[in-house]
């Protein structure tokens, strides 16, 4: 088989130009490994050759990674590269950076690239779904060992290999889940899980909940007796028919329905298509989902300004998070338009 | 736990054929296909009953399933299979109990709809025997005798769900009943009383659903809408105590089979008094409508397992949506009283693997096992036969749609597959991440 | 936002959050009186535009349903 043509982007640090005050070196292309690449061209062996080293000063790339990236593009196409290897980073933060968006620039010559660095290095978050990004020590004290993952990991990506699950592969996932079959029925899974629990020794959840996003509260209505308020509900309240057929469950789509002129949804006139709840109640009265009554008497006395003169309906059931984001900023956006200050959102 | 043993007769069966005699001789199940239709659709609500045979991964397809119920009849101890509803209520779980494995018995057919919308329709699903359905349910190994009814006109939900119980129940009982004079494959004496070791005591945690005629489920024949948490002994699943009922159902429905063969159940079991002491199950329903009732359930859940010596405790899930959050409420309750707890569930992350995964969770529960995303679509090729009607029915709020399945499908999620969210823990779905 | 689900909601990233009634009917209760319901849910709502013009800097409960 041939040996794989390698390009290692190391900073210059790495790249023995100089420490910090090297911070704004250009970038540069040399020839054969320099300083970790002759690590990894040991690592390699026969199955790669660092046919070239490209050089970069920290600060220059981190500050303009537009021009960096274009930079690296071009000496890429130019070295006829078979894989990138970058770093590794450590924990340097702007190296992380570099490293990352050469391998992301690869990537998109498809030319397959890895880089590794620390868990707390920003270029993980920033580039764990562009490039593959193996996890690293804090410090080079873990250089020698992460070489040659890197150069294993290369070889793979060089002679187009298949690249496995995270977990099983050792880098960082991209945060997306896929199901699979895998070896251990999930009772089995989940009992083997508890044992361990129970004895007090290490165990691997399955699943992780991400962080969930909390926005900054909106600063109060200045006052609430002049404000325009709209109304808006998650309960699946349509006209009776649902004529616009909106879905009863994994929203994708809201509407919004004239109350101009209405006291109240009328019983019979209205009904819940809403699949997550029992609508019994809601059918017989959809102000107990959408209180148009009460926000009327209450607008009459004069507790707000006035009603946007349509309320807005989706389904909240099984609706994935990334459509409810979408979808509350065409609302929240809709609403703003129409001068909007405040909302009233009811759910089911 | 306490001395409540039971024997169970395994009879292995091999074949399944229609014949002359409805018997079973040397591992074959042979089914007189008349005298089984007239013992199914005598009750009112049917119009009449279609006899199925499909054999363990045959390329079939499978439509609008309500139930699936393993033959098990009693023949020693008190009761009968499935009390208070083919049987009195009489206590069951001791003695011996037979049980034809390699066979089960399905309901299913086109449920009236009647208007019906929202949360309450008979979910039209599919399941396929063959092919990469296979592995996301439970029956693929098995031989089914398909119970595919037409319905009568002027009946009302009620009525539906009530004869599709006792039909599917009947025929299991009479299909066990055939084994009584056979030697059985083996028998099992399932003994959970406390071991002489000190073993880490665990409790399951057994959630169902139970909200209407439409997701049902029933203890010795009681209707558990109301059900507040209450200890089950693990025999008393093995005799039909707990069954499914309910019309149509998704993908994370639990049928009578789950119940009767639920993996946690029988892997506690399996190593009990070995690797731990299976202390007894905790039955309990989510979907309480009132944030206070989650919290009483979550409460009861923990004190019962604190009442029974728990270690550790085990949550599986009955049902989809608000129901995580009962479960979520007594696995913190139970952490902050140091009981260590383990749940199974699967992830809602969008069709792409990358949304927030549950509706609900709490930072204590740090021991979870994924069966898998059940909004990834499902791409399931053409199946040589339908058994059953060729379109299945979609979009109950507007009226509804046929949506043919004599042909390769690909559904928009799994919920449409039957046993595709793996609730129990029998099948090896997992998520990986990429 | 008015949810029986309150203390989920405000877990989950909404700001100002009233307690509503059940999760079939938030704003309403089926088993009073018409006049005890819709005193119910003129106070559901008042709560509402109450909590608008609170000023609040992170997720917070308001007793809606008494």
């Amino acid at each position: 088989m041939a040996s794989l043509r390698v390009v290692h982007y190391v900073n210059q640090f790495f790249g023995r130009i100089g420490a910090e005050e090297a911070g704004d070196h250009p970038f540069t292309v040399r020839g054969g490994p320099i300083g970790p690449g002759i690590g990894l061209q040991k690592e390699l062996g026969d199955a790669g050759q660092v046919v070239a080293t490209f050089i970069c000063g920290d600060n220059r790339a981190a500050t303009d990674l537009e021009a960096f990236g274009a930079a690296v593009t071009a000496a890429l196409r130019e070295q006829r590269a078979d894989v990138l290897v970058a770093g590794p980073a450590f924990n340097a933060g702007r190296y992380g950076l570099a490293c990352g968006e050469a391998c992301a620039r690869a990537a998109a010559l498809g030319i397959p690239a890895v880089t590794a660095m620390n868990a707390e290095n920003p270029g993980v978050d920033l580039y764990r779904a562009k490039t593959y990004v193996l996890p690293t020590t804090p410090t080079a004290l873990g250089m020698n060992e992460t070489l040659g993952r890197l150069a294993r990991f290369a070889i793979r990506l060089g002679r187009h290999e298949v690249i496995g699950a995270a977990a099983v592969e050792g880098y960082y996932g991209k945060g997306v889940h896929r199901t699979a079959i895998l070896d251990r029925p999930a009772a089995e899974r989940a009992l083997d899980m508890l044992v361990a629990r129970m004895a007090g020794q290490k165990f691997a959840t399955e699943l992780t909940l991400p962080a969930v996003e909390h926005v900054a509260p909106a600063a109060p209505l200045a006052d609430v007796a002049s404000a325009r308020i709209a109304l808006i509900t998650t309960g699946g309240i349509v006209p009776k028919g649902n004529p616009d057929g909106l879905k009863q469950s994994n929203s994708t789509e809201w509407r919004a329905y004239p109350i101009a002129g209405l006291e109240q949804l009328e019983p019979g006139k209205y009904e819940s298509i809403h699949s997550g709840y029992d609508a019994s109640a809601a059918n017989s009265n959809p102000n107990y989902v959408m209180p148009l009554d009460a926000v009327r008497e209450l607008q009459h006395a004069h507790a707000f300004g006035d009603l946007d003169e349509r309320y807005i309906v989706t389904t909240g059931v099984g609706t994935a998070v990334v459509e409810a984001r979408r979808m509350g900023r065409e609302i929240a956006a809709q609403l703003k338009e129409r001068g909007v200050n405040g909302v009233i959102l009811t759910a089911t | 736990m306490s001395a409540k043993t039971l024997e169970l007769g395994t009879f292995d069966v091999a074949d399944v054929a229609f014949g002359d005699r409805t018997a079973f001789a040397g591992g074959k199940l042979t089914i007189a296909r008349d005298e089984i239709a007239t013992l199914a659709s005598s009750d009112p609500a049917f119009a009449g009953v279609e006899v199925m045979l499909v054999r363990p991964h045959e390329s079939v397809r499978i439509p609008q399933i309500t139930d699936v119920i393993e033959p098990r009849a009693k023949s020693g101890g008190t009761g009968g299979v499935f009390p208070g509803l083919l049987s009195a209520v009489e206590p069951v779980g001791s003695g011996r109990t037979d049980r034809l494995r390699g066979v089960a018995v399905v309901t299913s057919g086109p449920v009236p709809w009647l208007g019906a919308k929202g949360l309450f329709v008979p979910h039209d699903s599919v399941l396929d025997m063959a092919g990469p359905g296979a592995d996301l349910q439970p029956y693929a190994n098995l031989h089914l005798v398909v119970l595919r009814f037409t319905f009568k006109d002027g009946v009302d939900h009620e009525g539906y769900e009530r004869g599709l119980l006792l039909a599917g129940e009947k025929v299991a009982r009479a299909l066990a009943l055939t084994a009584r004079d056979a030697a059985p494959s083996s028998v099992e004496h399932r003994d959970l009383s406390r071991p002489a070791a000190a073993l880490p005591r665990i409790v399951y945690a057994y959630q169902v659903q139970s909200q209407g005629v439409f997701m049902r489920s029933r203890l010795y024949g009681r209707v558990l809408d109301e059900l507040q948490p209450t200890l089950v002994h693990p025999n008393e699943l093995a005799d039909g105590a707990l069954t499914a009922g309910g019309l149509g159902g998704h993908g994370v429905k639990l049928h009578t089979w789950m119940h009767q063969n639920n993996a946690v159940v029988e892997h506690l079991v399996a190593a009990h008094g070995k690797r731990w002491d299976f202390a007894g199950i905790v039955l309990h329903r989510g979907h309480f409508y009132l944030y206070e009732d989650k919290q009483r359930v979550g409460l009861r859940i923990a004190e019962s397992a604190t009442l029974l010596g728990a270690n550790g405790v085990v949550f599986t899930l009955g049902g989809a949506g608000n129901n995580v959050t009962e479960v979520m409420l007594a696995i913190q309750e139970c952490e902050r009283r140091g009981i260590k707890t383990v749940l199974i569930t699967w992830e809602h992350a969008g069709p792409d693997g990358s949304d927030y995964p549950l509706p609900f969770a709490v930072p204590e529960a740090v021991a979870i096992v994924s069966t898998g995303n059940l909004d990834e679509p499902l791409a399931l090729p053409k199946m040589d036969r339908v058994a059953g009607d060729q379109a299945i029915r979609v979009r109950p709020e507007i009226g509804g749609v046929p949506y043919p399945i004599d042909t390769a499908i690909t559904l928009e999620r799994r919920t449409f597959y039957a046993g595709a969210a793996n609730p129990i823990g029998f099948g090896r779905s997992g998520s990986v991440e990429s | 936002m008015i949810t029986a689900l309150g203390p989920v909601a405000a877990d989950l990233g909404a700001n100002r959050v009233i307690r509503g009634v059940k999760i079939p009917h938030p704003c309403g209760d089926p088993t009073l009186e018409p006049a005890g319901d819709h005193a119910l849910r003129i106070g559901l709502v008042r709560a509402a535009l109450g909590a608008l013009g609170e000023k609040i800097d992170k997720a917070t409960l308001f007793r809606g349903a008494s």
